[in-house]
């Protein structure tokens, strides 16, 4: 950043951490020039320094209380026991909710609940069954990242490792999209007649979670934008390749892409695999942030 | 502000304190230990509530040491649990934050040798300082007494750095305006 980028407006905000001795020295250099010229910096400048002078004057006589230590020493923790370590997951789950973006809740709830009339007005199971991997994955590509977390670098600071908070994060956007599609699905049956349990593992419970793995590590490297027009690409060209006319040239240069999608253990093991590397990158990026500082 | 002790000397001691070293715990509560109670204090408004703060906030560094990846500084990462502790003690007991803080604080804060425009002046402010909002003032204690910058400031509040700003401009504002009310003159509030 160049002194040309700077105007009144930010060497005002600049004004406080120039008074607490904070900034960097470039920074201290175009302060101290503009104050040079600028009467109005100049007294805020001398404000701010009061205002440091009477925090400083408040604090002056505190001291650490050593009760706190001998006490926090005597309850210094062996190994978490396993109602401990499940509390701690649910407080991270809790703590999460707040922190997903808002809008996954609905826009799954509301595109997954018009799949599910459109469904039974065509009477076409298959169109819900289409449409739920792309609502898990849209969900999944917007769960990182400082696209999606305005507040990335508190919880980068906080106690729970980004790996930790990704699984948790996963685990209730996953989870809820599992949910409802669980139950339009169930919906269908109701009303259908479908078969459920089939349905569910052939037709998009496991390409649900391949989908929604791939957005994952894709928004992780190449953002969430990007990430959701991939898999959404992928998930087209299931389609697009069921053609008959299609599926007769890619059987004779692969194994199909029925055999692909209609194998729920294969593509379950393949999203285990992207989510591992998922939880890598993140790690990975973390100590990156380090190196950055 | 108080002095910053070496990056990587606390890096090490989050290391230690991750092993289960408890001389290493000793020596970051002898290097921040003040520092943590008086946010806590500030945030929390009484002794007795700050002290809960810190011993939870101990405990959870205690918890956390192992998982910190060493992102930033210490300081900051402290200064967030101590944070969030707080807020939560306070959602816990609101009636704290409605404790005068001048009831806790000696007297003997104020610097003697200051000019009496300045005593009064600094008076003032201290008063005007109790009767901010717990945002705007541990917005105030994060960059004048923990002497964090902009986006550290930003990361243990939880909040945008624009929100800082806006934090510390409402703050200035607050306070000239109780120095105003208080009867001093544009020339006496520097």
């Amino acid at each position: 950043m160049n002194d040309h980028q700077y105007d009144h407006q930010d060497i005002q905000d600049l004004l406080p951490f120039y008074a607490a001795g904070t900034l960097a020295a470039a920074e201290q250099q175009w302060v101290a020039d503009h104050l040079a010229e600028c009467e109005t910096c100049r007294a805020d400048r001398a404000f701010w320094g009061a205002v440091g002078t009477a925090i400083e004057a408040e604090n002056a006589s505190l001291a650490a209380p050593p009760q706190v230590l001998a006490r926090a020493l005597t309850e210094k923790p062996s190994r978490l026991t396993w109602a401990e370590m499940l509390s701690t997951w649910v407080s991270l789950l809790k703590t999460q909710v707040r922190l997903v973006r808002a809008e996954i809740w609905s826009a799954s709830a509301l595109v997954l609940g018009l799949g599910f009339m459109v469904a039974l007005l065509l009477e076409r199971a298959g169109f819900l069954y289409a449409l739920a991997p792309l609502v898990a994955a849209a969900g999944m590509a917007l769960i990182y990242g400082d696209d999606n977390d305005p507040v990335l670098e508190l919880t980068r600071s906080t106690p729970a490792s980004q790996s930790q908070i990704l699984l948790a994060r996963l685990v209730l956007v996953f989870g809820y999209d599992l949910l409802l599609a669980l139950v339009a699905t169930a919906g269908l049956r109701l009303f259908l007649g479908e078969q459920v349990v089939l349905a569910l593992l052939f037709e998009w419970l496991a390409p649900m979670a391949f989908l929604s793995s791939l957005a994952l590590l894709l928004s992780l490297v190449v953002g969430s934008s990007n990430a959701i027009t991939a898999t959404y690409l992928v998930w087209l060209g299931r389609y697009v390749l069921a053609l008959p006319e299609l599926n007769q040239i890619v059987y004779a240069l692969s194994a199909g892409p029925g055999r692909f999608w209609g194998n729920p253990g294969m593509l379950l093991g393949l999203a285990g695999g992207l989510l591992l590397a998922s939880v890598v990158i993140v790690r990975q990026q973390a100590g990156s942030t380090l190196v950055r500082r | 502000m108080t002095s910053i002790p070496s990056h990587d000397e606390d890096h090490v001691l989050i290391r230690q304190i991750a092993d289960g070293d408890e001389d290493g715990f000793k020596q970051l509560y002898a290097r921040y230990g003040r520092r943590l109670y008086a946010y806590a204090l500030r945030v929390v408004g009484s002794p007795a509530a700050a002290e809960d703060v810190l011993q939870e906030s101990l405990i959870a560094v205690w918890q956390g040491a192992g998982r910190f990846r060493g992102e930033g500084r210490v300081i900051a990462w402290l200064l967030s649990i101590v944070h969030h502790k707080a807020l939560h003690a306070l959602r816990q007991k609101p009636e704290q934050a409605l404790e005068p803080l001048e009831d806790v604080l000696p007297d003997g804060a104020i610097h003697p040798e200051e000019k009496a425009a300045r005593r009064e002046q600094q008076k003032l402010l201290r008063q005007g300082l109790t009767e901010l909002s717990v945002e705007h003032r541990s917005v105030l204690e994060l960059v004048f007494f923990q002497g964090l910058s902009l986006q550290e400031t930003a990361d243990v509040c939880g909040c945008p750095v624009g929100t800082v700003k806006s934090r510390l401009n409402y703050a200035k504002n607050a306070l000239r305006g109780e120095l105003t009310r208080q009867g001093l003159s544009a020339e006496e509030i520097v």
